[in-house]
């Protein structure tokens, strides 16, 4: 399948926490991201996928303020990470791919050193420590050196302190990278719960089962330019003309059908779940998975 | 360190947390007063030489033996300072990049110039400890005599400021470089370009200058002005501040050539040319060795010698003073986010 024109899914009127025209990226004459136009809706949990060298994670060090684009315009909350980076570094929360934590110490002075350099007033502290503990579920490890946690609980301390002055939007790098499946639950599950907290999440992955299950949104990147964008079912649908779903009756027989939308798939599955002339014993989706769309879009695997 | 932070800078509070955790820097610490304490001992020893005198009784010159205390000790600092700074140093940033921890604090609140004078002052807080630990032995020295109180702070004040300027230079190196490694060669190439290159750049040019003995070398001594321990022997070493302090110095005078320091000043000072008036109206010139010896020198002359417009020791936190603040200010805007590479 040949790359699709990118989709946009926010419409006229939406809020976008994240809005990106025509972002270019050069490190010389390597262009790591290319005319990319991107907006996150307030309060979705946007999958970034590509495989490596897409450009995900520069795209991401110039939301964060990190990298000046060479080219292009973008805003965080209508803030500009060029010309006011402190404003975006109040709203938002960035989680680089990398760990990196000081592990000569415990858990309760990193927190407590990243509130500090979020400007936290002293008093607050205590409390909201607590609470992102209890959030990350690291209550137990307070005063554990960071050295000696295993990569999940480094990873949720790293999101832990991404969260420390309670930005609006965040910003994940790989945050699953390296996990085993529980604990990519646990992520998972917690994404979950920071999205139902309105935070807005974007999120950057190439397991595609992950961002599959959480994401509202999703864009595919490859060589530094977004090939398809929009939220999950639509880009889903775009990509493979429908969805193609299976019913498995219980005389044996199997039959296909194609549902353009979601809506239009569980009234399938209502319809075929109430037919007395036949008993349906299976529904499940043939194809047509991020992973299909993934590898039919980046050509299979890395640049 | 959840107390502290309130109070200073993040990074400092959380470095100092760092590298006083555990025996480290107890066991640092010891040692380090246990071999000051040794060279106080070997030097009292050395120098507390007992003679004979008028009466043939046993004379113990402790003024000697407190000044060379004090100028070894002082000088033993100095170079702890030289030697420990820039390796506690150059890792400063370039160890978070090698960490990867550069970036979380680049994206927080604070300011680029804050990360730089909290790794300054990290960097430099221990071993402040270690010279403020220093202050005891010294004050054996001013107790022995042979040195003012005005000496100890003067000396003390000098190695400080060597600790704060040699921190921001090797922050700087740390700053620039992206290993560890190559920022912790650059630091200690900075110092011994300060210390070795001055001195040898200095005799370099008053072999030139000597004219094949002729006349007096006279090379500048702004050559010599960025070396930390010539500017704290310039500091601390006394010399005589008028002819008849020179003429009427006693045998063993604090001017010169009882400690290191005092050997090092009169190494680098130029013998100057005094003029006095004898008893009969005649003015002759003499010149007046940087320890106080005098060479009487026939023939008129023109009064007190003229007297650089800033001693050494001036000079050198002028230019040391500058150059730290330059070197905190490039580290600060390279720092500085969002940038067109990762730093």
């Amino acid at each position: 399948m040949s790359a699709a024109a990118p989709v946009e899914a926010s419409g006229p009127g939406s809020t976008a926490a994240v809005a990106i025209t025509g972002l270019r990226k050069r490190f010389g004459k390597f262009v790591a991201v290319d005319d990319l136009s991107l907006e996150v809706p307030a309060g979705a949990i946007y999958g970034l996928i590509g495989p490596n060298g897409a450009g995900k994670t520069t795209t991401f060090a110039v939301i964060s303020s990190v990298l000046a684009p060479s080219s292009g315009s973008l805003s965080v909350l209508g803030h500009d990470p060029v010309a006011s980076p402190q404003e975006v570094r109040r709203v938002l929360g960035y989680m680089p791919d990398s760990l990196g934590v000081y592990a000569d110490l415990d858990v309760d002075e990193y927190l407590r050193f990243f509130a500090a350099a979020y400007k936290i007033p002293a008093r607050s502290r205590p409390g909201l420590l607590d609470g992102l503990l209890e959030l990350v579920a690291l209550e137990g490890k307070r005063t554990a050196r960071v050295d000696s946690l295993s990569r999940g609980m480094k990873q949720r301390l790293s999101l832990a302190r991404a969260l420390v002055h309670d930005p609006e939007v965040l910003i994940l790098d790989e945050p699953a990278s390296g996990l085993d499946p529980r604990a990519r639950s646990e992520l998972r599950a917690l994404l979950v719960h920071l999205s139902e907290m309105g935070k807005t999440i974007v999120i950057s992955s190439h397991i595609l089962s992950e961002i599959e299950e959480v994401c509202s949104h999703i864009a595919i990147m490859q060589s530094g330019r977004i090939v398809a964008a929009g939220d999950t079912g639509e880009v889903s649908s775009l990509l493979t003309g429908g969805r193609r779903l299976r019913a498995r009756f219980a005389d044996g027989t199997v039959e296909e059908f194609t549902a353009e939308s979601a809506p239009e798939q569980a009234a399938l599955l209502r319809g075929l779940a109430n037919d007395d002339a036949r008993s349906l014993v299976e529904f499940s989706r043939v194809g047509g998975g991020l992973e299909e769309i993934f590898l039919s879009l980046t050509h299979g695997g890395d640049e | 360190m959840s107390r502290l932070a309130a109070w200073v800078n993040p990074v400092l509070a959380r470095e100092l947390a760092e590298r006083m955790r555990g025996l480290r820097a107890t066991v640092m610490l010891s040692a380090y007063l246990g071999v000051l304490g040794l060279v106080v001992v070997l030097v009292y020893r050395n120098e507390s030489v007992t003679g004979r005198g008028f009466d043939g009784s046993p004379v113990t010159e402790l003024a000697t033996a407190g000044e060379g205390i004090f100028e070894w000790t002082l000088l033993f600092a100095m170079l702890l300072v030289l030697f420990l700074v820039p390796g506690f140093t150059a890792g400063a940033v370039a160890g978070e990049r090698e960490r990867q921890t550069l970036v979380p604090l680049q994206v927080s609140l604070l300011r680029p110039s804050s990360i730089v004078l909290g790794k300054i002052g990290a960097s430099v807080a221990f071993t402040l400890l270690l010279v403020l630990a220093t202050l005891p032995l010294l004050t054996v020295a001013y107790l022995i005599g042979g040195v003012t109180l005005g000496d100890i702070l003067q000396g003390t004040g000098m190695v400080m400021f060597t600790a704060v300027t040699v921190a921001a230079l090797s922050v700087a190196c740390s700053t620039f470089m992206r290993r560890v490694q190559t920022a912790t060669v650059l630091s200690y190439g900075v110092v011994l370009l300060l210390c070795g290159a001055t001195f040898a750049a200095y005799f370099v040019v008053e072999q030139i200058d000597s004219d094949g003995g002729f006349e007096p070398a006279d090379p500048p001594r702004l050559i010599l002005a960025p070396n930390p321990i010539v500017a704290l022997a310039d500091a601390t070493a006394d010399g005589p501040d008028t002819l008849t302090e020179a003429f009427f110095a006693p045998p063993f005078s604090s001017y010169g050539g009882n400690g290191p320091l005092s050997g090092l000043k009169e190494l680098v000072t130029p013998d100057q040319v005094w003029s006095g008036r004898l008893a009969d109206g005649a003015i002759v010139d003499f010149e007046v060795a940087p320890d106080g010896d005098i060479f009487g020198v026939a023939g008129r002359g023109g009064g007190p010698p003229d007297q650089p417009s800033l001693p050494l020791w001036a000079q050198h936190i002028l230019i040391m003073g500058a150059l730290a603040a330059l070197s905190v200010f490039l580290s600060s805007l390279r720092l500085r986010t969002p940038a067109k590479t990762e730093r």
